[in-house]
C-alpha cells in the first residue's frame, strides 16, 4: 500500500467514523427520551448552554448543518450527471469534473454528519419536552433515518473510492451515484417530514393536543412535497453556486495555465448548474407559499404581508443578485469566445431589462415614507407604483427575468459558431427529437389549456359568472400552441431563428404584458385563480426554455467555429462574481430558513405545542441579518477549511492541483475515456498520449 | 474613414444616470398624477428612488465593467482629469476635486451623526398577525345553511325556496351590509369603499382604499371580522408603526352585522374575499 493509498483509507475510517458516531448517539439520545414520553415527567421545558439562548444555539447550528446539507444532497445531483454525460459524450473532462466534485463531496459529508449529531445533542438537549413530542410521533422514522444514512455514507464512499477501478463498468459506476442520490432525498424527504409536520401537524386530537395518527400521516403533511421539491431545486442551485466559488478561488490560485483553463471551465459548468437549479425555484417557492397561505391564513399572511414581507424584500435582493450575477459572469466570458463580439451589442439590452425586472422585483407594495411623503400621497401607498408590488408584477417580472437569463445562455452558446447544417439537411433523429420535444410542448400546454377553458369555477369557490376570467389564459395557452406548430415548420423549412424569436416573443407577451397585467383584475374579483395564472405563466415559460433550446441544439449542430473557446482567458473580476454568487445563495438559504421557521411565530408544532421558552418572539430583521451573517462566515469557513483540506491529500498523493497531467481544453473530446494509464474504448492508447492529442484535462489519480 | 460617432461611455454612463434620476425624480410622479387624475404630482418616496438609482448604478457598473476595453475607455477621462500639474484653471480644478473627496466624505459622516429634526421613515407591516382566535371563523352568511335561509324566508315571507331562496337571502345579507356600512363606515371608508370619504381628509394616514387589489382582496374574511372588531387598538405591537384610526367596533355590533358589513365591503369595492385555500 503506498502513502496515498493510506491517506485515502484514513480519510475513509475518519468519515465513516462520524457518521456512525452521529448515528449511534441520535439512537443513544432517542432511547431515554422515549422512555421519558411514556411516563416519565420532563422537569425541564427548556434549557440553556452557558447562558447562551437555546433559540439561537438551535438556530445557528441548524443553519450551518442545513447548509451543509444542501451542499452534500445537492451536489451528487450534477456530479452523477456530469459523470452520465461524460459516459454518453466519451468526454473525459466532465467525468474528472464529476470526480472533483465528489471529492469535495466526500469531505464535507462527515462534516454535515457531524454537525447533525450536534444539531440532535443540542435539540434534545436545549429542547426535551419539544423533542419528546417528536420523538413520540417520529421515534420509528428516526431510526430508519440513522439506517438511510448509513446506506449513504456506504454508497457515496463506495461511489468515490471506486471511481477509478470501475472505469471499465461506467454505466454501472453511474448508476451507483443514481443510488446515492436515492439514498439522499429519501433522507432528505425524512429530515423535511419533521419540518412540515412542525409547520403543517395533522391527525391531533383537539382536546389533548396528542398525535393520533400513524407516521405515514406525520410524514405526509400539506406541506412535505412542497418544502421536498423546493429543498431539492435549491441544494442544485446552492451545490452549483458553492462548486463555482471553490473553482473561481482555485482559479485566481492557479500557477498554470493548464489549471486555469480547467477552474475556468469549472467555474462556468458549476455556474450554469446553479442557474440550472435558480429557474424553477420561484415557481417552486411561489407553489409552497401557496400552500402555506393553505394551511393557515395567518403564517400566509405573516409570510407576504405581515411580519416577514421586508424580510421577503430582502429575499427579492438577493435572488436577483443570483440571476444578474449569472448573467454578468456569462457576458464577461464572451470575452473569451472568439466570434461572440457580434452579440455584444445584445447585452445592454438584456441588462435593461434585468434591471427593470429586478426593480420591480424588489419594489414593496407598502413603501417605506417618511410622515411627509405620507402626507402627499395621503396614505401609504403610491396610486402607480404600488401595482408593482403585488404578486402578479412579481410572477411576470422573474418570468422575464428567467427568459432572459436564458437568452443570455443562447447568446453565449453560439458565440464562436457560425450557422450550421440547415435542418433539412439533417437526418431524421433531429426530425423525431424535434418533433417529440413539440409534442411534449403541445401535450402541457393543451391540458392545461383545456383544463381551465372548461374549469367549473365553483372549484375555486368561485361563483359562476367568473367563469369568464379563466377563458383569457386558456386561450394564451392555445396562442403558444400554435406558435409551437409555427416554431417547428419554420425550423423545418430552414428558418429556425425566426421560429425561436416568434416562439419567445409572443411568449414573453402572453407571460409578461398580458397575464402580468391581467393578475391585478384576478387578484381582485377571482384571487384562487391566481395561482392558475402562476401556473400557466411558469408553463409557457418552460416550453419556450424546452423548445428554443432544442431548435438551437440543431441549428448550430455541426457549425464550423470562430475558434476554440480560450478557457483560462477570464479577467480576476469576474471570479470574484462567483464567489459573490456563492454568498449570496449562502445568505438567501440562511434567510429563507429564517422565514419558514418563523413563520410559526410561538409554536415549536403549529396549534399544537405552544414555544413557552423565553426567546418565544420573532427576532427582528437586524438579528436575523447578523445571525445569517455570522452562519454565512461559520459555513464558508469550515467548507474553506475542508476543502483545503482535500487540496493537502492531493498535494501528498499526486502532487499539485493536477497540473502535471492538465492540458489546456480545446474543444470537446470524442473520444475513450482514459483509465489509470488505460484508456478504454476502441483506441487502447495510454491517458497521457490521448490527453496530449485531444488536448484532454486530466486530474491526478493516484492508483 | 466614416466611422459611426457615439457618446464616450464616461459621458453616456452620466447621461444614463441623471436621466434615470429625472425619470423618477420629476417625470414618474406627473405621469401618476395624469393616470390618477390628481391636480398635483404625486412623487416617488425617496426611499424607493434611493433604491432605483442604486439600481441604476450597479447597471452602469456592470455595462462598463463586461469588458475590459469598455472599462479602459469609461476611465480615461477621469484619469486624464487627474493626471496632470496644478497650474492654470484644470489643475485648479483637478485640485478641487481632490479636495472635495474628503469634505464629501466628511459631509456624509456629519449629516448620519449630527442630530437631526427629519422625520424618520418607516417600513410598515401591511398585514399584521391576525389572532389565532379569529383565524378559523367562517362567514356564516356567505354560504349560509338552509335553516338560516328557512328562517330568513319566514321572517320576511319571501316567496320562493332552494337556490333561489338562498341567492335572496345573501343578496337581502349585502343590502343590509350596505346600509350599515353608509351609516357607520362611510364617513371614512367612502360610499364606494375607496377610502375617501369626507373624514378621511381630516386623517393624517387614510382609510385603505379597498378597491386596491392589494388591500382586502388579499385577505380572507376574517381578517377583516378581527380589524372591526379590535380596531387600531388591537393590532399587536409588531405592527407598530401603524398609524390606523380605525375604531374599534367590538360590541357596537352583533356578529352577524359585522359579517354583513364585511360582505358590504367586497360587494362596494367590487372584490372578492380570499377563500381559504384547498390544501393540495
Amino acid at each position: 500500500m503506498n502513502y496515498a493509498q493510506g491517506v485515502r483509507k484514513e480519510g475513509w475510517w475518519r468519515s465513516s467514523a462520524a457518521t456512525f458516531l452521529w448515528a449511534l448517539l441520535l439512537a443513544l439520545i432517542a432511547v431515554p427520551v422515549l422512555a421519558a414520553t411514556d411516563g416519565t415527567v420532563i422537569r425541564d421545558e427548556y434549557r440553556t448552554f452557558m447562558g447562551i439562548g437555546s433559540r439561537q444555539v438551535i438556530w445557528f447550528v441548524a443553519e450551518v448543518h442545513l447548509m451543509f446539507g444542501a451542499f452534500v444532497l445537492g451536489v451528487p445531483i450534477f456530479a452523477v450527471t456530469l459523470e452520465a454525460i461524460g459516459a454518453k459524450t466519451k468526454d473525459v473532462r466532465y467525468d474528472n469534473l464529476a470526480h472533483e466534485f465528489v471529492k469535495l463531496l466526500s469531505a464535507a459529508f462527515s462534516t454535515t454528519a457531524a454537525l447533525g449529531g450536534l444539531l440532535a445533542f443540542s435539540l434534545f438537549g436545549l429542547y426535551p419536552k419539544f423533542m419528546a413530542y417528536m420523538s413520540n410521533v417520529f421515534h420509528d422514522v428516526f431510526y430508519v433515518y440513522a439506517l438511510l444514512f448509513f446506506a449513504e455514507s456506504f454508497t457515496l464512499y463506495l461511489y468515490y473510492y471506486t471511481w477509478d477501478t470501475m472505469q471499465k463498468h461506467k454505466w454501472a459506476h453511474v448508476w451507483l451515484g443514481v443510488l446515492l442520490n436515492v439514498w439522499g432525498i429519501i433522507l432528505m424527504g425524512l429530515a423535511n417530514s419533521w419540518a412540515g409536520f412542525m409547520m403543517s401537524p395533522v391527525a391531533i386530537d383537539p382536546e389533548t393536543n396528542a398525535f393520533t395518527g400513524t407516521v405515514s400521516q406525520a410524514i405526509q403533511t400539506p406541506l412535505w412535497h412542497p418544502i421536498n421539491v423546493h429543498r431539492l431545486l435549491g441544494n442544485i442551485a446552492f451545490g452549483g453556486f458553492i462548486g463555482g466559488a471553490y473553482a473561481a478561488v482555485r482559479y485566481l490560485g492557479a500557477e498554470t495555465e493548464k489549471d486555469k483553463a480547467h477552474y475556468d471551465w469549472m467555474g462556468y459548468i458549476s455556474n450554469f448548474i446553479g442557474v440550472a437549479g435558480l429557474i424553477p425555484l420561484p415557481f417552486a417557492g411561489y407553489w409552497m407559499g401557496r400552500e402555506v397561505y393553505s394551511v393557515s391564513s395567518v403564517m400566509g399572511n405573516n409570510m407576504m404581508g405581515g411580519a416577514f414581507s421586508w424580510t421577503f424584500i430582502l429575499q427579492a435582493v438577493l435572488v436577483g443578485t443570483l440571476f444578474i450575477g449569472s448573467n454578468y459572469y456569462l457576458w464577461v466570458g464572451m470575452g473569451r469566445i472568439p466570434g461572440a463580439e457580434r452579440y455584444k451589442g445584445s447585452i445592454k439590452f438584456i441588462e435593461a431589462i434585468l434591471l427593470i425586472c429586478f426593480g420591480i422585483w424588489l419594489t414593496p407594495h407598502n413603501l417605506p415614507l417618511n410622515p411627509e411623503e405620507q402626507l402627499l400621497l395621503g396614505g401609504q401607498y403610491h396610486p402607480t407604483f404600488k401595482f408593482l408590488g403585488l404578486m402578479s408584477a412579481k410572477n411576470a417580472v422573474i418570468n422575464f427575468i428567467i427568459l432572459s437569463t436564458f437568452f443570455s445562455f443562447l447568446l453565449y452558446r453560439r458565440g464562436n459558431k457560425h450557422d450550421g447544417i440547415p435542418f433539412s439537411r439533417q437526418g431524421s433523429k433531429a426530425k423525431i427529437v424535434l418533433c417529440s420535444v413539440g409534442a411534449i410542448c403541445l401535450l402541457v400546454l393543451g391540458w392545461y389549456g383545456n383544463f381551465l377553458y372548461h374549469a367549473d369555477p365553483a372549484m375555486f369557490d368561485l361563483p359562476a359568472d367568473r367563469a369568464k376570467y379563466f377563458k383569457v389564459p386558456a386561450g394564451l395557452l392555445f396562442l403558444q400552441m400554435a406558435m409551437v406548430v409555427v416554431a417547428i415548420g419554420l425550423t423545418f423549412i430552414n428558418k429556425g431563428k425566426l421560429g425561436q424569436a416568434l416562439y419567445l416573443g409572443v411568449g414573453v407577451f402572453s407571460i409578461v404584458f398580458v397575464l402580468g397585467v391581467y393578475g391585478f383584475t384576478i387578484m381582485k374579483v377571482a384571487n384562487p385563480l391566481l395561482r392558475n395564472i402562476a401556473f400557466t405563466q411558469w408553463s409557457m415559460m418552460m416550453t419556450c426554455l424546452l423548445l428554443v433550446s432544442t431548435i438551437d441544439v440543431y441549428l448550430f449542430a455541426g457549425a464550423k467555429e470562430y475558434g476554440d473557446i480560450q478557457w483560462g482567458k477570464m479577467p480576476a473580476y469576474s471570479q470574484y462574481i462567483l464567489i459573490l454568487l456563492c454568498m449570496a445563495i449562502v445568505l438567501n438559504i440562511g434567510l429563507m430558513g429564517f422565514i419558514r421557521s418563523g413563520l410559526r411565530e410561538d409554536w415549536h408544532i403549529y396549534g399544537v405545542l405552544r414555544d413557552t421558552s423565553p426567546w418565544a418572539f420573532t427576532p427582528t430583521n437586524a438579528t436575523m441579518a447578523k445571525m445569517v451573517s455570522a452562519c454565512l462566515v461559520a459555513f464558508l469557513g469550515i467548507v474553506s477549511f475542508v476543502f483545503w483540506l482535500t487540496g493537502l491529500s492531493k498535494h501528498e498523493e499526486g502532487g499539485g492541483s493536477g497540473a502535471e497531467e492538465t492540458h489546456v481544453v480545446k474543444g470537446p473530446v470524442k473520444g475513450p475515456i482514459p483509465v489509470a494509464g488505460i484508456a478504454v474504448g476502441a483506441h487502447h492508447r495510454s491517458a497521457d498520449n490521448l490527453s496530449q492529442g485531444l488536448g484532454v484535462h486530466r486530474s491526478d489519480r493516484g492508483m | 474613414m466614416n466611422e459611426k460617432r457615439r457618446v464616450p461611455i464616461f459621458w453616456g454612463c452620466v447621461a444614463t444616470l441623471v436621466v434615470v434620476y429625472i425619470v423618477f425624480k420629476f417625470i414618474a410622479p406627473i405621469i401618476s398624477m395624469w393616470i390618477v387624475g390628481k391636480s398635483v404630482p404625486l412623487p416617488l418616496p425617496n426611499a424607493l428612488i434611493m433604491i432605483y438609482m442604486i439600481l441604476a448604478i450597479v447597471g452602469v457598473a456592470i455595462f462598463i465593467s463586461t469588458s475590459e476595453d469598455k472599462m479602459e475607455e469609461f476611465l480615461q477621462p477621469i484619469l486624464g482629469f487627474f493626471r496632470g500639474g496644478q497650474s492654470g484653471i484644470l489643475g485648479m480644478l483637478r485640485m478641487g476635486a481632490l479636495a472635495a473627496v474628503p469634505v464629501l466624505i466628511g459631509w456624509m459622516v456629519y449629516s448620519s451623526t449630527a442630530p437631526s429634526v427629519k422625520p424618520l421613515t418607516a417600513i410598515r407591516v401591511q398585514h399584521p398577525t391576525i389572532p389565532g382566535k379569529f383565524e378559523k371563523m367562517v362567514n356564516p352568511l356567505r354560504d349560509p345553511s338552509d335553516e338560516r335561509v328557512q328562517k330568513w324566508v319566514a321572517e320576511t315571507g319571501f316567496q320562493g325556496a332552494g337556490p333561489q331562496a338562498k341567492t335572496a337571502f345573501v343578496d337581502a345579507m349585502i343590502a343590509e351590509g350596505r346600509g350599515l356600512f353608509q351609516v357607520n363606515c362611510r364617513p371614512c371608508h367612502g360610499s364606494r369603499a375607496n377610502g375617501n370619504g369626507p373624514m378621511s381628509w381630516g386623517l393624517r394616514l387614510r382609510p385603505a382604499d379597498f378597491t386596491d387589489p392589494g388591500t382586502i382582496a388579499t385577505v380572507v374574511e376574517p381578517y377583516l371580522f378581527w380589524r372591526i372588531t379590535e380596531g387600531a387598538f388591537g393590532l399587536p405591537q409588531e405592527s407598530t408603526p401603524w398609524d390606523s384610526a380605525m375604531p374599534a367596533w367590538g360590541d357596537e355590533f352583533s356578529e352577524e352585522d359585522k359579517w354583513k358589513i364585511i360582505m358590504a365591503d367586497y360587494d362596494l369595492s367590487g372584490a372578492e374575499p380570499r377563500m381559504p385555500e384547498k390544501i393540495h
